[in-house]
């Protein structure tokens, strides 16, 4: 049977499998003696290897007859089959029937049914049916990890997953003090995901009600890693607002799960329907059904389990309470009425696969009646995912030292595309393009390619991000425009390790380099501080970054750091040679001044390069326009680009083949400028091959903001407060200020 | 995984030459024995059940088992040649092959056949120990 169907296999699993000695498992443990206790050997003779790519292929061939038979001998019934487990849908008295067969058939393959770990439930309230009634769960079950059944069952599995999602975090939250760096790595890249898969199936009451919780947790982490509890309210209400955001907007990722529930759900619902050739009868009808309704209403309107709406897809058996899905599915138990069932005529089960719904089903499809409250459930989701991705009215630009110079775009984050299902968007370009929801099921399900989670939820960012925006200053957004993008967030991707390159960053700096990148004072209740210089610099420590004479030792430090980063990558890459940092002047040099930072030659054409560092603070009084009104530009390393070039090249020395010289220059946000990206790409960067090029620009990333740290907390600790006293200076950089 | 992404172009083709000869028909023939049993073997690592221990005295144990790399990319590259017929052949009776994010289309199809048919009830299947159990 293999053989027949998959005949490429056969070869590889006669050569795995049927080897002349068959594999043993073994693995020790001390038994005492010293020795290894002959019960944990284990020879390989049945079943699949653990690990073995192949694995579920061949599980789910050698199973495929059992299900067949089951499928042919109960043929009303929908059988779906996962891996070691599956799930039938029949008629109530049925049920028992296809627990019989299951075993019956399932022993024919060597799959020994476990009844006891079988469970059955219905959306109508009935007694168990006979020989079902160990298996009978009347509440409800939890179906391949969700919560299905009654309100109350679904709420209590529901808090059972916030508490253990609750348990990860303060397990995370209970790491030592300075592993800052890892425990925000740990809730960002574990503690946050575990909820996804429950967000994009719960029905999106539940969903909202556990990102709500999930939310609640993970902010009173942050801000208890970020030493934020003594914040003034409002301070910590922007922090965990954006820290709600994604990396790549200026934020965290965390604590966002509300914004985004609806888009998960809705995402969750086109991946299952994506395929042309959907499997099931009822979801073909389903889609059929949902493309037949009306747009939802403008944002604002029908929000979860708000009123139903009017349109087709209304319905008229559940009660307005129950619109925004309190129980999972449709099933209400204890509201057998509710539940009542439509009498299909013929039943959709009965009809053929591949055959279009009778014109009378169709015409009870819509009305609204035949799926019951499951299409006004997915309206209203709908609806709340386009509200979320619609931002709220603008309000007033707040006050900023520089308020009178107005942003040169109109444009926030992103300029507004067309609208997603009338654009032919590359995929590449898609979730760039991005600036709205379709806003009906129709338009979703017809669009070229449809929507990720990803996509939608970068929809509801975006709405969220205009807002907050709305009330800052110039000077605000241009720090959070400089966070955005460009490769900005490398450095929160670093993971931790031992050693002078090891990407560890201590506890007390990461905090202070965390609270920056958010845009929020390194020190609780900061105000502005009078600098040694004489300047005065706002609490964020922007002057420090940029201009201010007092840190130039630091910003040395900082530019050295960065130039010996990107000259030891080129000094092991094979495709340079000569690699040297600071190197001595070009013969004929005019001016000690115009030595570049870098030389190195290619090998390929022995072509010398000469490359000039250089970090610049976007947001810098002569840069806050800049970054402020085109914030998807680094427009700061952009114009030092340019400088750099027109600097250096006319005095690079004559030669054949020709000296050509490079920018290199990084924002102090680390957001990479365009022509120091593009020549990084080619000098490092090949195909399969990137990994020379993504440690570099995280390394640099991270040594950046390592140093917008050291720089802003010296500062600050070295600068009067109004009307204060000097503070004491951090031991590590105290010597450096004077 | 890390040293074949460090190797260098040519190292590069030689693994793919490596991972064609393991994949092809004929090609697994040629493996002497010894290497043969070298490619098949994996790493097992143990994680304990939470339960305490048997009667044995002998934990609940999960293995999570490692295979040799290049095992695993000849199986992924078979897998890849064979997922369309794959899809064919199982979907829509199982989900577990060629079908991405298996369970949400499960609990959707199911929510959407129960919407159907209010009736109607769901009975969850489960085989014991299966993977280790059924063979081909």
């Amino acid at each position: 049977m293999a053989a027949a169907a998959f005949p490429e296999l056969v070869r590889y699993l006669r050569c795995i499998y049927l080897g002349e000695s068959p594999t043993v498992y073994g693995w020790g443990v001390n038994d005492g003696n010293g020795g290894l206790a002959a019960q944990l050997l284990r020879r390989f003779e049945r079943g699949t290897h653990q690990g073995d790519v192949l694995g579920p292929l061949i599980h789910a061939f050698a199973r495929h007859p059992a299900l067949q038979a089951l499928a042919a001998r109960h043929p009303r019934c929908t059988v779906l089959g996962l891996h070691d487990g599956g799930s039938v849908i029949s008629p109530v008295e049925e049920l028992a029937a296809v627990m019989r067969s299951a075993a019956e058939l399932g022993a024919k393959v060597d799959a020994e049914l476990a009844p006891a770990k079988c469970a059955a439930w219905s959306p109508t309230p009935r007694a168990p049916p006979a020989d079902l009634a160990d298996q009978w769960r009347p509440a409800g079950l939890t179906y391949f990890g969700i919560p299905v059944g009654g309100a109350e069952f679904v709420n209590a599995e529901v808090d059972q997953t916030g508490a253990a999602h609750a348990r990860v975090v303060r397990a995370v939250a209970s790491l030592p003090p300075d592993a800052v760096q890892a425990q925000l790595l740990l809730l960002r890249m574990c503690a946050a995901p575990l909820v996804t898969y429950a967000l994009r199936c719960l029905p999106p009451a539940a969903a909202t009600a556990l990102a709500k919780g999930v939310d609640s947790t993970i902010r009173r982490a942050l801000l208890h890693l970020l030493r934020a509890e003594d914040d003034f309210r409002g301070t910590r209400r922007a922090h965990v607002a954006r820290a709600a955001l994604p990396v790549p907007m200026g934020g965290l990722g965390l604590g966002g799960r509300s914004v985004v529930t609806s888009a998960a759900h809705v995402a969750s619902l086109l991946a299952t329907w994506r395929a042309v050739d959907l499997p099931a009868p009822a979801l073909r009808e389903l889609v059929r059904a949902l493309s037949a309704l009306p747009a939802v209403t403008a944002p604002g309107s029908p929000a979860l389990g708000a009123a139903p709406p009017t349109t087709a897809g209304g319905g008229s058996r559940t009660p307005p309470a129950e619109w925004g899905g309190t129980s999972a599915w449709l099933a209400l138990a204890g509201n057998a009425a509710a539940a009542t069932p439509p009498t299909l005529e013929p039943p959709l089960s009965a009809a053929p696969l591949g055959v279009a719904s009778p014109a009378s089903l169709a015409a009870f499809a819509s009305e609204g009646g035949l799926w019951g409250p499951l299409l006004p459930r997915l309206q209203v989701c709908l609806s709340a995912c386009v509200a979320k991705a619609t931002p709220a009215a603008t309000g007033s630009p707040g006050r900023s030292p520089f308020e009178s110079v107005a942003p040169p775009s109109p444009h926030l984050f992103l300029s507004l595309p067309p609208p997603l299902h009338t654009a032919t968007i590359p995929a590449a370009g898609l979730l760039r393009s991005l600036g709205g929801v379709p806003d009906s099921w129709g338009a979703m399900l017809a669009a070229p390619t449809r929507p990720t989670q990803r996509q939608l939820a970068q929809a509801a960012h975006l709405a969220a991000a205009r807002g907050m925006r709305a009330s800052l200053s110039l000077a605000a957004r241009a720090r959070w425009a400089a966070c955005c993008g460009h490769g900005s967030g490398l450095w929160l991707n670093r993971l931790p390790c031992c050693g002078r390159l090891g990407g560890a960053m201590k506890g007390a700096e990461m905090v202070v380099a965390v609270r920056l990148w958010l845009g929020i004072s390194p020190v609780t209740h900061a105000s502005a501080r009078e600098c040694r210089c004489g300047e005065i610099a706002d609490p964020l420590g922007s002057h420090w970054l940029g201009g201010c004479p007092r840190s130039v030792p630091l910003r040395s430090f900082r530019h050295t750091e960065v130039l010996q980063r990107v000259a030891t990558v080129l000094r092991v890459d094979p495709r340079w040679t000569g690699d040297v940092a600071e190197p001595p002047l070009p013969a004929g040099e005019q001016s000690p001044a115009l030595r570049p930072d870098l030389r190195a030659t290619r090998v390929a054409s022995g072509a010398p390069l000469w490359g000039g560092v250089s970090v610049v603070a976007a947001t810098a009084a002569n840069h806050v326009s800049r970054t402020a009104g085109s914030p998807r530009v680094p427009g700061a390393a952009r114009v030092r680009e340019t400088e750099k070039v027109g600097k250096y090249t006319p005095y690079l020395p004559a030669g054949d083949p020709p000296h050509t010289f490079t920018p290199l220059v990084w924002e102090a946000s680390g957001r990479v400028g365009p022509a120091t990206a593009s020549f990084l790409a080619l000098a490092l960067g090949e195909e399969n091959h990137r990994e020379a090029l993504s440690g570099l620009l995280t390394d640099v990333s991270l040594s950046l903001w390592r140093w917008n740290a050291r720089i802003v907390w010296a500062r600050v600790a070295n600068s009067f407060r109004m009307g204060g006293a000097l503070l004491a200076a951090p031991p590590l950089v105290a010597h450096l200020l004077h | 995984m890390e040293h074949l992404r460090a190797l260098t172009v040519a190292g590069s083709d030689a693994l793919v030459r490596v991972v064609q000869l393991l994949s092809s028909a004929d090609g697994v023939d040629q493996v002497p024995p010894v290497a043969r049993r070298a490619l098949c073997a994996a790493n097992l690592l143990l994680l304990v059940k939470p339960g305490g221990v048997d009667a044995a005295g002998v934990p609940g144990l999960r293995p999570i088992g490692m295979p040799e790399t290049i095992r695993k990319l000849v199986g992924k590259a078979l897998m890849r040649e064979v997922l369309p017929e794959a899809r064919r052949y199982f979907v829509p009776l199982q989900r577990e092959v060629s079908v991405s994010g298996a369970c949400e289309d499960l609990v959707h199809e199911a929510d959407a056949r129960l919407a159907l048919e209010p009736t109607w009830g769901v009975l969850q299947l489960d085989f014991k120990n299966a993977f280790n159990k059924i063979s081909i």
